[in-house]
């Protein structure tokens, strides 16, 4: 599946805005491994390896280095107390990951709490200072428009700057909700698209709007469709036509 | 993009810092930038690393460790311009690693400039490792059609050279192929700032002479951030000092950018 076009410093670059992961509760420490171990043998600059808190040392030493540690708090949905949320926080703080984000409390976002959604994304923003990145994730797919951009605004009340607009695991990012939240807040807030990613085509349209960071499951798939795009051979398929 | 090793043109920007390991990593946690050999953790160089070139599409830069009590400053090299599709979601991007824009520049986020080229530029200026100016362009009339321009932030758009007379820079710049592509000039209310875009192959730089630099008296840092363009070519292997102290090297055998990664025992 992994070619020499890795090589390549525009196939690097492409790579360079994946995020790429094994998260979920079904996952297993060795698919963490497994899938950790696929990334490095892949070659891929990808910007960072997500992966829970409970798999940390796992990935860390799979790894080496090799990408950065991007660990959400909460996944996937929020769904426990705050306390327990910043107590994690404070441990992902502790072990020095490159970068995270929060799920928050997805029953304020359904319903509409914008105060709590306010108060819940100061309080990890406090907590983070200017020691790790962190996006907050509003669950996009499962607000209406007027949701998400109530749910944007909010965040940025808390001092946040970084969307994450789903977490994936059954929650996909449409292009419209990308759209949605580029044209209200572009160069106020930095999205990261997360949930669903398989194509290339879906990735075009992100990076038209500026996308920075694009998490996915398919980034191997996308990379080689991007190099048979610029005409390097392929495993799968050989130049592009 | 041009091809490396093929005994073509590379335009390498050579910049010194204090803090090797720390310029590694803001240049690959903020900018995208990547070691250009094989992978490195850059967090974990050692400490005697003197050198280290770091690759985002066709720009390279060439860190280079100076004396840690060395003064840095802006000398006539005065910025890395990088291509940006969308500079505002660039600098937020930016923003959100906590990078600083140049307060000199662009203080409250990107610009528009749209006397340059026949549509215009929007840029921000942020700043590098050790305060060293990189400045995101966006060009209003690029076609969205290169594929290899399609990430954000790209490669190479220009090198920003600042001096006291342009015909005088021009002239020099022209002993290394760099041949005159556009003039503009920007008014200002402390006097003109006379730009000129000289290219070779597909890089670019930007000769600007500003009432700073032409004031009487006036000087760049000693210790340059941006120290030194390298042009890595099939030329004669030279260096030399120009105008206004920039130093330009003409460099053969560039190194092999073969990406090593396939060699690791992963059983």
């Amino acid at each position: 599946m992994i070619g020499a076009y890795v090589t390549d410093p525009r196939v690097q670059a492409f790579a360079s805005i994946f995020h790429f992961g094994c998260l979920g509760e079904e996952k297993t420490l060795a698919d963490v491994i497994a899938e950790a171990s696929k990334l490095r043998r892949s070659g891929l600059n990808i910007e960072a390896f997500d992966c829970e808190a409970s798999m940390l040392d796992a990935a860390r030493d799979t790894l080496e280095g090799y990408a950065k540690l991007h660990v959400p708090v909460g996944y996937p949905a929020g769904n426990a107390t705050l306390k327990q949320k910043l107590f994690q926080l404070d441990y992902l703080l502790d072990q020095g990951i490159d970068d995270s984000c929060y799920c928050l409390d997805y029953a304020n976002l359904a319903e509409g709490d914008w105060k709590a959604v306010t108060d819940e994304t100061r309080q990890v923003m406090e907590r983070c200072g200017d020691r790790l990145p962190m996006a907050m994730v509003i669950q996009a797919t499962l607000l209406d428009d007027r949701q998400i951009v109530a749910a944007c605004e909010a965040i940025l009340a808390g001092g946040a700057n970084r969307v994450k607009m789903n977490t994936g695991y059954g929650w996909g990012t449409s292009l419209e909700e990308v759209d949605l939240v580029h044209r209200h807040f572009n160069g106020r807030i930095d999205i990261h698209p997360s949930g669903n990613v398989r194509t290339i085509e879906q990735v075009d349209h992100f990076l038209s709007r500026g996308i920075c960071i694009v998490h996915s499951a398919s980034v191997f798939e996308i990379v080689e469709a991007y190099a048979r795009r610029l005409g390097l051979p392929t495993e799968a398929g050989g130049p592009a036509q | 993009m041009p091809e490396r090793n093929t005994g073509t043109f590379q335009l390498v920007a050579q910049l010194q810092t204090n803090d090797l390991p720390v310029a590694a990593w803001t240049l690959t946690d903020r900018f995208g930038f990547k070691a250009e050999a094989e992978y490195l953790d850059v967090r974990s160089l050692p400490n005697n690393t003197d050198s280290l070139r770091l690759r985002r599409l066709d720009q390279v830069i060439e860190l280079v460790r100076t004396d840690a009590s060395t003064p840095l400053g802006h000398g006539p090299f005065d910025h890395l311009a990088l291509k940006a599709r969308d500079v505002d979601a660039t600098v937020m991007a930016l923003r959100a690693k906590w990078a600083r824009l140049d307060p000199d520049v662009t203080p409250d986020g990107p610009i528009d400039l749209p006397m340059f080229w026949s549509h215009g530029v929007r840029i921000a200026f942020a700043f590098g490792p050790g305060d060293a100016r990189i400045e995101y362009c966006q060009h209003n009339s690029t076609p969205p059609g290169d594929p290899a321009q399609v990430v954000n932030p790209g490669g190479h758009d220009h090198f920003g050279v600042r001096c006291r007379d342009v015909d005088e820079a021009t002239a020099f710049y022209a002993g290394f192929g760099f041949a005159t592509e556009a003039d503009f000039s920007i008014v200002t209310p402390d006097g003109d700032i006379t730009i000129r875009f000289v290219r070779r192959g597909s890089y670019l730089l930007e000769i600007a002479s500003t009432p700073a630099t032409r004031a009487p008296g006036a000087s760049f840092a000693g210790h340059p951030l941006w120290s030194r363009i390298i042009i890595e070519c099939d030329d004669e292997p030279r260096v030399e000092t120009g105008p206004n102290g920039e130093v330009v090297e003409i460099r053969n055998g560039a190194p092999d950018a073969v990406f090593h990664f396939a060699t690791e025992d992963m059983s």
